[in-house]
């Protein structure tokens, strides 16, 4: 779990354990650390070596002038253009924030504008927080992938699940892990080559789960007991051991991917094989690979490394899936013959 | 080999050695050429090592497609690549 400390000599200043990286944060206004608590605090896995630290800086009332050349080269997000400067990452947001990013250093500073509309401005905060977080996680040596996992029992081998956002990752995994199935997690993984080999690893232990699941998984009981992830959507921050104990792993070696999709006009399920280009493309999209040829170098190496000893299937889950008898023993199948 | 740097004449020497033969080279030439104009490699100082050691058991001439669906130019996060379904 991550952990949160008043510096003695510091009242600002905390600390956030997120996986490789550790990020001091000293915020000038208080308030902010509140708002930004809940994202700050969702890479809470175990990691097991010495971490990353890099000093951050919340300003709240010194904006620098605007500074209009930031084009979006190096990343254009939703809310965020990204461009590398002199070896500096400069990232400003629509409502006028700011990040500056010197990696090699250990340092960022973000400054944030007087807002009215707060609920936004946070949003726009936190993106800044996970470019940072996911160039100091490369920084580590390893590429971040939003991507679930599956694990068998008594295996080290995982299965990476590969989808768009609401596509039901999570809810395939759980179906699994009632079943005796292990996770690194439901759709935030850090991967890398070891020796040559990839490895996946654990960053965040709760899942993103909706309500309506538990009609599948009665055991999960009321899931709406459980913080709302974002006010974007009606799925639950859920502390996933706390349903199914044991399911949660660290460390697993990737061998095989499934490509999800809903298939809202089809049968419950349906399995179709793809190959090895195939398999490159969805991990790829699953992977935000940056402008910059020195960024983007050894993550899309450790993409191709890595899909090349994937095998991989498309599963297409059709409506109320879940509830169809025979689905979780033929997923269970499929993934196993992944693994043979 | 390229991402360590090599210059045309390494790449079709380790081509050759690869199992191409000589009526090969215009074809890995006008890959190179492509690579170029994609902005798929930039210039190296030096080449900073040897060719990879690979084990061919069939040379098949290269060629480079492009992805049939671009990958997102507008991503939700530097973590997630994709735009989110609509719930």
């Amino acid at each position: 779990m991550s952990t949160i400390a008043a510096n003695s000599t510091c009242r600002r200043q905390f600390v956030y354990d997120c996986g490789p990286a550790k990020l001091v944060i000293d915020f000038e206004n208080a308030a902010w650390r509140e708002s930004l608590h809940g994202l700050l605090s969702q890479y809470d896995a175990p990691w097991p070596t010495q971490t990353q630290a890099i000093t951050v800086s919340v300003n709240n009332d010194s904006v620098p002038a605007f500074q209009s050349g930031i084009i979006g080269r190096y990343l254009t997000l939703q809310r965020l253009r990204v461009d590398c400067i002199d070896g500096r990452l400069v990232s400003i947001g629509k409502l006028g924030s700011r990040m500056e990013i010197e990696t090699n250093a250990g340092c960022a500073r973000i400054y944030i504008p007087p807002q009215s509309d707060d609920v936004a401005l946070v949003e726009e905060i936190e993106q800044h927080f996970v470019l940072l977080l996911a160039r100091a996680w490369a920084h580590a040596g390893w590429g971040p992938v939003h991507a679930g996992s599956l694990v068998p029992a008594d295996d080290s081998r995982c299965v990476l699940l590969c989808a768009p956002s609401g596509s039901g990752k999570t809810t395939l995994t759980a179906s699994l892990l009632r079943r005796g199935w292990r996770t690194l997690g439901d759709d935030k993984t850090l991967l890398r080559l070891k020796a040559g080999a990839p490895c996946a690893r654990a960053l965040a232990r709760r899942f993103h789960l909706h309500p309506e699941a538990a009609r599948w998984f009665p055991e999960a009981g009321s899931l709406t007991v459980w913080p709302r992830y974002s006010r974007w959507t009606e799925k639950r921050l859920v502390q996933i051991d706390e349903i199914w104990p044991g399911c949660l792993l660290d460390e697993a070696t990737p061998a095989a991917l499934v490509q999800l999709e809903r298939n809202p006009d089809g049968p419950a399920i349906t399995v179709v094989p793809i190959h090895a280009n195939g398999v490159l493309n969805s991990l790829l999209r699953q992977v935000v690979i940056p402008g910059e040829p020195g960024h983007a170098r050894p993550l899309v190496n450790c993409v191709a490394q890595t899909a090349s000893r994937l095998k991989g299937a498309r599963i297409l889950i059709g409506p109320e899936a879940f509830a169809s008898p025979g689905v979780a023993d033929e997923l269970e199948q499929t993934l196993q013959s992944l693994l043979t | 080999m390229l991402e360590t740097g090599a210059s045309r004449s390494e790449v079709l020497a380790a081509s050759t050695n690869w199992g191409a033969d000589n009526k090969d080279h215009p074809k890995i030439n006008a890959l190179i050429d492509q690579m170029i104009a994609e902005q798929l490699v930039e210039p190296a100082g030096s080449a900073l090592g040897a060719p990879a050691k690979v084990t061919l058991t069939k040379w098949m001439q290269p060629t480079l497609s492009k992805h049939q669906e671009p990958l997102q130019r507008i991503m939700v996060s530097a973590f997630d690549p994709g735009l989110p379904l609509a719930e």
